[in-house]
C-alpha cells in the first residue's frame, strides 16, 4: 500500500502502547483517569494547597458553613467543624491519608503478592496444594474481618491499620498472579520457549512477565479500592485512624454527632472519597476493557 | 462425583482447622494471662487458677492444649465474656437471628431488584436502558456504605422525617424475646392489635435493609448481566429464535434459567460482602446484631468474644461458600460432565 508519508518509518504501536491508546479513547476512563491524577497531586502537594494546618483550631470561627452560604467566610471554603478546623485543609490532608496510603500499601502488597504468586504459580504437587488451601482460607474471611481480627490483636490505630491491610491485600494478588501464570503455562509460546531450552526462570521473566503485567495493574486499581474502603471503614468504626485525624472515615463519625447542626460536615468527606472511589473503579473498569479489547 | 465431593468435603475440614488453629493462638496472642484470654473468668483465686491452668493444659505443649482447644470448641464452651460474664455461646445465639433477619431481607431486596434488572440490561444490551442501569449500578457500587447510611438518616430521618434514625422497635411497645426474629416475635407475642406494631417494626426495618442491599444489588446486577449476554449469544437461542420462539418465551424457558446458574457459586462471594456490610450497617442505625456485639468486645477488649466470633462468623461463611459450590455442582449437568470427564 503506497502511504504518502515516504520521509518517517512507518510506526506499529507495542502491545502496551494498544491497551494504552484503547484506554485513552475511552471518554469515561480518560477523564477518570485525570481525577485520579488531580486525587495524587492533592496527597503529594497537601501543604502548599492548603491555607491552614489541619490540626489548626479557630476558636472565632467555629461550625461556619461553607462559604457559599449566607453564613459562611471566604476565609474557609468549605466551612469549619466544631474545633474551628478548616473542612478543607482537612480534606486535603485526609486525601494524603487515606487515597495516598492506599497507594502505597496496595504497591507494597502488590510487590510481595506477586513473588509469592509467581513462586506458587510456578510450583507444582504438594507444594502447589498447601499452598492453594492456605489462599482458599484467607480469601474466604472477608477482607474487612479479617482486619479487624488483625486490628484487635495488634490493637486499634493507624499504622496498625495499615499492617493489616497491607496483610489482607497480599493474597489477592497471589491468586491473581497464581491463576494468570497458570493460564500463560498452558500456552504455546511457552512450550516453544520451553523447546528452546529455557529453564523457569527465564520463562518467567522473559515470557510470561511481559503477558500479565496487565492483569497485575488491574488487580492493583481493585485493590486500590479495596484499600480506601477498609482504610476508611476502620477508620469510622474507630478501630484505624484515631478521632481528629484528618482521615475521611474518622471524619465522618465524627461528624454523627453534628448532624443535625452541621450537615456539611457529613456531606463533604462523603462525597470528596465517593468520587475518589468511583474514578479509581472507573480507571479499573477502563484497564479491563481495554484489555479485553485487544485480546479479542 | 464422590470425589468431587470429597475434594469439597476436604475443603471444608482444612480450612476450618486452619482456622481454629488461628482462633487457639488468638488466646495466646491477645494481650494479657492465657487462661484469663481463654476462660474469660477475671476474678479467680489461687486455686481456681492452678485448675484451670491444668484442665486447659496449659502446662504442656501447644498441641496438646490445641487438643483440649478443639474439645471445648466442640462442647460449645467458648469461655465467659469478660464484659457481661455470660456465656460467649449464649450471647451469640442472642445476637445472631438479628443479623440474620436483616440479612435475609436485604437479600430479599438484592433478589428482587437485581434479578430483574441485571436481566433487562443484559437483554437490552448497548442500548439507553443498559447504559443507564450499567452506569447507576456502577456508581452506586463506588458509594462507601457508611456515608450512604448517614446520607439516609440526614434525609429520610432529619430532612423529610418520615423513617426512625436507629433501633429495631418504638420503646413502646414490649415484645419478649422468643425466637430474636422480631417479625416472628410480634406474630408470637399476646397482644391484641398487632397491626400497628408491625407497622413500627418495618419502618424501622427500612433503611438498615436498604442501605445493607445496595452494594450486593449492584454485584448482582453486573454479574445477572454478563450472565444474560453471554447466554445471549449461545446457539441454542440461535435455535430457538429460529423455531420462531417469542423474545419472552426465549427468556423465560431459556435465558433466565441458564443465567441464573452461574450465580449459585457466586452467592458466596455475595454472602460475603454482604456480611461485612452486616457490620457497618448495625453500628450506623444501632442494630443489636453480632457486628454491633463483635465491635462492643473490640472496644471493650473482650477477648473471649472476638476469639469465638472470629471462628464462628467465619465458619459460617466457608459452610456457605463451600455449600453454594456444591449445590451448583448438583444443579448444573455441564459443571458435572467436567469433573467426570
Amino acid at each position: 500500500m503506497a502511504s504518502p508519508d515516504i520521509y518517517n518509518e512507518a510506526t506499529h504501536p507495542g502491545p502496551y502502547m494498544l491497551a494504552w491508546n484503547k484506554f485513552k479513547s475511552d471518554h469515561v476512563s480518560w477523564i477518570s483517569f485525570c481525577i485520579v491524577l488531580f486525587f495524587v497531586a492533592m496527597a503529594l502537594f497537601a501543604p502548599l494547597i492548603t491555607p491552614y494546618h489541619p490540626l489548626a483550631q479557630h476558636p472565632q470561627d467555629v461550625l461556619l458553613p461553607p462559604s457559599w452560604s449566607s453564613a459562611g467566610d471566604v476565609r474557609f471554603i468549605l466551612g469549619t467543624d466544631d474545633l474551628g478546623r478548616d473542612v478543607f485543609s482537612r480534606l486535603v490532608y485526609g486525601c494524603q491519608i487515606t487515597f495516598g496510603l492506599s497507594l502505597l500499601t496496595a504497591l507494597a502488597a502488590m510487590l510481595v503478592g506477586t513473588a509469592l504468586g509467581a513462586l506458587a504459580g510456578m510450583s507444582k504437587g504438594i507444594r502447589a496444594s498447601v499452598f492453594n488451601h492456605l489462599l482458599d482460607t484467607i480469601l474466604s474471611i472477608p477482607s474487612l474481618l479479617l482486619a479487624i481480627v488483625i486490628v484487635a490483636i495488634l490493637g486499634p490505630g493507624l499504622p496498625n491499620t495499615i499492617w493489616a491491610i497491607f496483610l489482607v491485600l497480599i493474597p489477592l494478588f497471589v491468586h491473581r498472579t497464581r491463576q494468570a501464570i497458570q493460564t500463560e503455562l498452558k500456552k504455546e509460546y511457552v512450550t516453544a520457549a520451553r523447546l528452546d531450552g529455557a529453564n523457569n526462570w527465564q520463562i518467567l521473566f522473559r515470557s510470561i512477565f511481559p503477558n500479565i503485567v496487565e492483569s497485575i495493574i488491574l488487580q492493583y486499581t481493585l485493590a486500590v479500592s479495596a484499600a480506601m474502603l477498609d482504610i476508611a471503614a476502620l477508620g469510622f468504626l474507630g478501630l484505624g485512624a484515631q478521632q481528629g485525624s484528618p482521615e475521611w472515615g474518622a471524619m465522618l463519625v465524627a461528624s454523627i454527632d453534628l448532624i443535625y447542626r452541621a450537615s456539611w460536615l457529613t456531606t463533604l468527606p462523603g462525597i470528596t472519597m465517593f468520587l475518589c472511589l468511583l474514578s479509581v473503579n472507573a480507571v479499573g473498569h477502563g484497564l479491563r476493557n481495554a484489555l479485553k479489547q485487544r485480546s479479542e | 462425583m464422590l470425589v468431587y465431593l470429597i475434594k469439597r468435603v476436604n475443603l471444608l475440614v482444612t480450612t476450618l482447622f486452619l482456622l481454629s488453629l488461628m482462633s487457639f493462638s488468638l488466646g495466646h496472642l491477645f494481650p494479657g494471662d492465657s487462661v484469663i484470654n481463654f476462660t474469660g473468668q477475671q476474678s479467680l483465686t489461687y486455686e481456681e487458677y492452678a485448675q484451670l491452668r491444668q484442665d486447659l493444659a496449659l502446662d504442656e505443649s501447644y498441641f496438646m492444649q490445641y487438643v483440649v482447644y478443639l474439645e471445648r470448641v466442640f462442647a460449645g464452651d467458648f469461655g465467659l465474656s469478660f464484659s457481661s460474664q455470660s456465656e460467649v455461646l449464649r450471647d451469640f445465639m442472642r445476637v445472631f437471628p438479628a443479623s440474620a433477619e436483616l440479612s435475609f431481607y436485604a437479600l430479599l431486596v438484592t433478589c428482587l431488584i437485581g434479578i430483574p434488572l441485571g436481566l433487562w440490561a443484559g437483554i437490552k444490551r448497548n442500548t439507553l436502558v443498559d447504559k443507564v442501569i450499567f452506569s447507576i449500578s456502577a456508581i452506586a457500587n463506588s458509594i462507601p456504605i457508611f456515608w450512604l447510611g448517614l446520607l439516609f438518616i440526614l434525609l429520610f430521618s432529619l430532612n423529610l422525617a418520615w423513617l426512625p434514625i436507629s433501633g429495631r422497635l418504638n420503646l413502646l411497645y414490649d415484645i419478649p424475646y422468643e425466637t430474636g426474629i422480631l417479625l416472628v416475635d410480634i406474630a408470637l407475642s399476646d397482644f391484641d392489635n398487632k397491626w400497628p406494631i408491625y407497622h413500627d417494626a418495618l419502618r424501622h426495618l427500612i433503611l438498615p435493609t436498604l442501605t445493607l442491599a445496595t452494594l450486593p444489588t449492584t454485584l448482582l446486577i453486573g454479574m445477572m448481566r454478563s450472565n444474560v449476554i453471554s447466554v445471549m449469544n449461545s446457539q441454542y437461542i440461535k435455535a430457538a429464535r429460529t423455531k420462531g420462539l417469542s423474545l419472552y418465551q426465549i427468556i423465560r424457558r431459556h435465558v433466565l434459567r441458564n443465567a441464573l446458574l452461574p450465580i449459585i457459586p457466586q452467592f458466596g462471594l455475595l454472602f460475603n460482602t454482604l456480611m461485612t456490610s452486616t457490620m457497618i450497617t448495625e453500628i450506623i442505625f444501632s442494630w443489636p446484631g453480632i457486628g454491633h456485639w463483635l465491635l462492643e468486645a473490640i472496644y471493650q477488649r473482650d477477648y473471649p468474644v472476638i476469639q469465638a466470633s472470629l471462628l464462628l462468623v467465619s465458619s459460617f461463611m466457608i459452610f456457605i461458600n463451600v455449600l453454594s459450590d456444591v449445590c451448583h455442582t448438583m444443579v448444573n449437568p455441564l459443571v458435572r460432565k467436567e469433573i467426570n470427564g
